[in-house]
């Protein structure tokens, strides 16, 4: 699947290529000021939202082989972008995920309602994927998500309750 | 010449633990015709040594305080570009070795930040971020001229103190903001109200003498660093110098300083201020 592009934005190699949507685009109080100490502006945000960001941000404080099998903590932008995609959820009380550290330096929400449950995958190139799994069967074998968008995130969680 | 650069207006308040985390000086200045990518290069030649690593950001739009009545817009305030201030996409960051200081350079840009990473460090004070300042201003000057690309027309100064108030300290929670910020009431004309969750403030003041504004804006933010969340006050004044002479634009840096310091001390309370160690 093609990620979605920024046209034209150079990459830090001097490239003019088509890249995936800077992870800074969710959060444009980290790029529309000349602040450098980064924060996210949360007044509008649900207390789950907030709790959830904290826990994300907490996996910067991971080291090299923070589970004893070589892995590696995530970048900031893995983080950003796990950060956007518990921005993106605007449902009335959604379900809560579990937010987990994966090995090669993304992030992991899992959800679990009745029947179903739901993965969400930052990667550590910056990518987003998800299964969705009914009755304990995976439906697929993982697809990407083209971006961290509310639509993107929401109709996967649609799905969720809806089992 | 007044006070000197690195000695301290004695009449300004000082405080021994200010909550400030940032200070931010900026110069903006028409873009400049015949600066293009390969002169972001040119200039991290100069200073990579002091300042080994580099970010690429997207530009800033530029920010015009107006304070004449416009014929066309018919009001008073801040005029913000829309789209890339030129027709470079491009915001460098040239990050110094501790990673406490940052040059940002875009065309039409120069900034330098000086910010807290551990939350420890001691504020080195705003004489010698100004210092710091200047010498970079007439190195990047002196660069454009080595470049023939011409002498900046600095169209505003400004200056930015990022202030992060912690919760539990001095203040419980927005029930308790009248004891950090000095024009909160706290109270409400009735009782139906509960105490806010949240707040939100955004104040602005006229410097006299159409000199430019003082902007205040208060926040609750969650800082990325630590996952901490805390109140955010800062305190931006923005004008135009009397000119782009060196002199011109640090006088103008000096002035809206000042404004920021007293205005920072009007705006919140003894009580914090006995917590903050005021001095003066």
């Amino acid at each position: 699947m093609i990620a979605t592009t920024v046209s034209g934005w150079p990459t830090m190699r001097g490239e003019r290529t088509a890249q995936r949507i800077p992870p800074w685009i969710n959060f444009p109080e980290l790029s529309s000021s000349p602040q450098w100490v980064s924060v996210f502006h949360v007044l509008n945000w649900s207390p789950w939202q907030v709790d959830a960001v904290k826990r994300i941000l907490q996996f910067q404080s991971l080291r090299d082989n923070w589970d004893s099998y070589g892995g590696h903590p995530p970048s900031f932008d893995v983080i950003l972008t796990a950060s956007s995609v518990v921005r993106n959820i605007t449902l009335d009380d959604p379900p809560k995920p579990r937010i987990v550290p994966v090995p090669g330096g993304g992030i992991q929400f899992e959800w679990k309602k009745g029947r179903r449950e739901l993965e969400i995958e930052v990667r550590p190139d910056g990518s987003i994927e998800y299964l969705k799994i009914d009755d304990g069967d995976p439906i697929g074998d993982g697809e990407e998500l083209e971006s961290a968008s509310t639509g993107s995130v929401e109709s996967l969680l649609s799905w969720l309750i809806a089992g | 010449m007044g006070r000197g650069a690195t000695e301290r207006d004695p009449t300004l308040p000082d405080f021994t633990n200010p909550p400030v985390i940032e200070t931010v000086l900026s110069l903006q200045f028409a873009p400049l015709e015949k600066f293009g990518i390969p002169h972001f290069g040119l200039y991290w030649e100069k200073i990579r040594s002091e300042y080994p690593r580099t970010e690429l950001h997207p530009p800033l739009a530029s920010v015009t305080e107006e304070l004449e009545p416009s014929l066309v817009h018919k009001s008073i305030g801040l005029r913000i570009a829309l789209g890339f201030p030129s027709g470079l996409p491009v915001r460098c960051w040239f990050i110094g070795e501790s990673g406490n200081r940052l040059l940002q350079v875009q065309d039409g840009r120069f900034i330098y930040n000086w910010r807290k990473i551990k939350g420890d460090e001691v504020y080195p004070r705003y004489e010698s971020i100004r210092e710091k300042f200047k010498e970079e201003w007439i190195r990047y000057c002196a660069f454009l001229q080595e470049e023939n690309l011409g002498t900046p027309e600095v169209t505003q100064c400004e200056v930015t103190y990022v202030n992060h108030i912690e919760y539990n300290s001095g203040w419980e929670g927005y029930g308790e903001l009248g004891k950090v910020i000095a024009c909160w009431k706290g109270s409400y004309s009735g009782t139906f109200l509960p105490s806010p969750e949240k707040v939100n403030l955004n104040v602005r003041h006229l410097l006299p003498g159409k000199e430019g504004r003082l902007h205040i804006s208060l926040e609750p933010v969650l800082r990325s660093r630590d996952a901490v969340e805390v109140l955010q006050l800062n305190l931006t004044a923005r004008g135009a110098p009397n000119s782009s002479s060196v002199e011109d634009v640090f006088r103008w840096l000096d002035l809206g300083r000042s404004w920021v310091v007293r205005g920072f001390t009007d705006f919140t309370t003894e009580n914090m201020h006995k917590l903050w160690r005021r001095e003066v």
